[in-house]
């Protein structure tokens, strides 16, 4: 189960954990947003996509996370990583110049723009993985769920039970490392049965997660009717009006971070707006000095 | 004063198999008693029944005057809490002030009053310092005081225990089985029904009542029932360990009276002969 850490909450009181989550949330899209806006060239979306990747890492190291968490849950998208880099490479695109070819393979030129494009969505990915790790690690599950439906308020005209659907989202967060806890436990039963749950070819892999899967959902099952009758004995009702023990603020703090990210946006924004006006060097040709490539 | 009283209940969960027969008992305000039996003698679906968790088939089941149907519902949770067997299926919130709170927040109770109550019943159940930890941090007995802090925040007139301590350790057992002792103590108009399998547990109680099949074999107190061992051998009961030492004793000879402490065996031993 350790391989699970990535994006686990970590409980520390650092001024990024303090902020209102709801704010968090906004700007995580408004940095992703930022991230897949292409301005001019390749290569200059790639050097300015570089600053949101010291602000990320500025932003971790303030919020105390290790980053050896990022490598261990990038570690896990070696295999996204290679398949992108197959598909960029091996199908041919009409928008790559035909001059920049590396090698070739048979008759198919491999071309130097597939390398820059792959790269650069990978560092996309990257940036992507680091922000909602940075949004996970530092705003428990449960302040992301009343932040969630806090934005799904306006649903409720259309008779969209948000306040149902955060209880719901909020029990099965709740239950996620009781059950972890279950299926350890099963496990270790059924491998003292006999059951490998590592070695074996496919059909037998496939038999043995199946011996895990029927114990945990008939175990999942017979909780979710215990809770249900331990929600119902303490009043609840999901209809009726309920007061909140938890309220979310927007502190000054929360101006303050919401306008760093703020003006990192407008800039990526204005830049995409008037592409091609503004910026006209192109960063490559700028620091090496060589024509640039694409 | 009555706190519970049942009348001619039935339930069953299909036709053929009735959980429930006829059964009428009645507790009284500030008693606590011990309902004890077998598997499938009904103990449970008597509890769920008490709480409407479960609608019965006939009879009624009045609670500190009310009677029990679908517009008293509301007003009978209020009156009666229950702490469950297993303490993970029935922490709901995510922490445990979040928990302690969710009863409040169902009554619609304002934030700043819900703040000091959380912290004061946390207190009661000596929470106090893990009131932001999360269940995965906390044992069984911890996560059952959690449970009874749950239970006693709406004030109720009775709290129901079905099984709570049956799957926590020793320990936790020790700890719940204590607070509870504090808890009458401290209230001493709480009636507490608690669904043991503990015979040790039971034999706390003011009173013991015996369920087998749907039905009431026996209601009396603790030492009446283990002095008839026709019926802990009928009923496959195991018998407390002081009990059954001061059973012996007497066979051996010894003049020993039920309310007779440990000590007071001991004295009477070494003095004999």
């Amino acid at each position: 189960m350790n391989n699970l850490t990535f994006g686990r909450y970590s409980p520390f009181n650092t001024c990024v954990h303090r902020l209102d989550p709801r704010n968090k949330i906004f700007m995580m899209l408004l940095l992703m947003v930022s991230i897949f806006l292409k301005v001019d060239s390749w290569s200059t979306t790639l050097i300015l996509t570089g600053f949101i990747f010291l602000f990320l890492v500025i932003v971790m190291i303030i919020s105390k996370i290790r980053f050896l968490d990022l490598f261990k849950s990038l570690s896990t998208m070696w295999f996204l990583i290679i398949i992108l880099m197959v598909i960029y490479v091996f199908i041919p695109n009409p928008s790559y110049n035909p001059n920049h070819i590396a090698f070739y393979i048979g008759t198919y030129g491999v071309n130097y723009d597939a390398f820059y494009q792959s790269g650069y969505i990978i560092f996309r990915l990257i940036l992507m993985v680091m922000i909602t790790m940075i949004l996970t690690s530092t705003t428990s599950p449960m302040d992301l769920t009343y932040a969630l439906e806090w934005y799904m308020t306006p649903l409720k005209l259309v008779k969209f039970p948000a306040h149902i659907v955060a209880m719901t989202l909020s029990i099965a967060l709740r239950f996620i490392p009781t059950l972890l806890d279950e299926t350890q436990r099963i496990m270790k039963a059924q491998a003292s049965r006999g059951v490998d749950f590592n070695r074996g070819g496919l059909f037998k892999r496939v038999g043995a997660i199946i011996s895990l899967i029927i114990p945990l959902f008939v175990s999942a099952i017979s909780r979710s009717e215990e809770l249900s009758n331990a929600m119902e004995a303490r009043g609840y009702d999901p209809y009726a009006k309920r007061s909140r023990y938890r309220v979310l603020k927007f502190h000054l703090s929360d101006l303050f971070a919401f306008i760093i990210v703020g003006a990192i946006f407008a800039g990526f924004l204005t830049l995409r707006i008037y592409d091609g006006y503004i910026i006209k060097i192109d960063f490559i040709y700028w620091i090496f000095g060589a024509k640039p490539l694409f | 004063m009555k706190s519970v009283e049942i009348k001619n209940l039935n339930y069953s969960y299909n036709v053929n198999t009735p959980v429930i027969k006829d059964l009428s008992l009645t507790i009284d305000k500030g008693e606590y008693v011990s309902i004890v039996g077998h598997n499938g003698s009904g103990k449970s679906t008597l509890c769920k029944l008490m709480i409407g968790l479960l609608e019965k088939n006939s009879g009624s089941i009045i609670i500190d005057g009310v009677e029990l149907n679908k517009d008293t519902l509301n007003d009978i949770r209020h009156k009666v809490a229950i702490v469950f067997q297993n303490p993970d299926n029935q922490f709901i919130g995510v922490t445990v002030e979040d928990d302690i709170a969710f009863s409040l927040e169902n009554d619609n109770v304002p934030r700043n009053e819900m703040i000091p109550l959380v912290r004061e019943y946390a207190k009661k159940v000596g929470m106090l310092e893990f009131l932001n930890k999360e269940p995965s941090y906390l044992s069984g007995g911890q996560k059952q005081r959690v449970a009874i802090a749950d239970a006693l925040i709406r004030r109720p007139d009775i709290l129901i225990l079905d099984e709570a301590t049956s799957m926590l350790d020793p320990n936790g057992k020790a700890e719940i089985l204590s607070l509870v002792r504090e808890m009458r103590k401290e209230n001493p108009s709480l009636t507490i029904i608690s669904i043991t399998h503990d015979i040790e547990e039971a034999y706390l109680s003011d009173r013991i009542i015996l369920l087998n099949e749907g039905e009431i074999v026996l209601s009396c107190l603790p030492n009446e029932l283990f002095k008839n061992r026709e019926i802990i051998k009928k009923y496959n009961l195991s018998v407390p360990f002081i009990v059954e030492l001061k059973m012996r004793l007497k066979d051996l000879g010894y003049d020993i009276d039920d309310s007779s402490s440990l000590n007071e065996i001991g004295e009477k031993i070494w003095q004999s002969k």
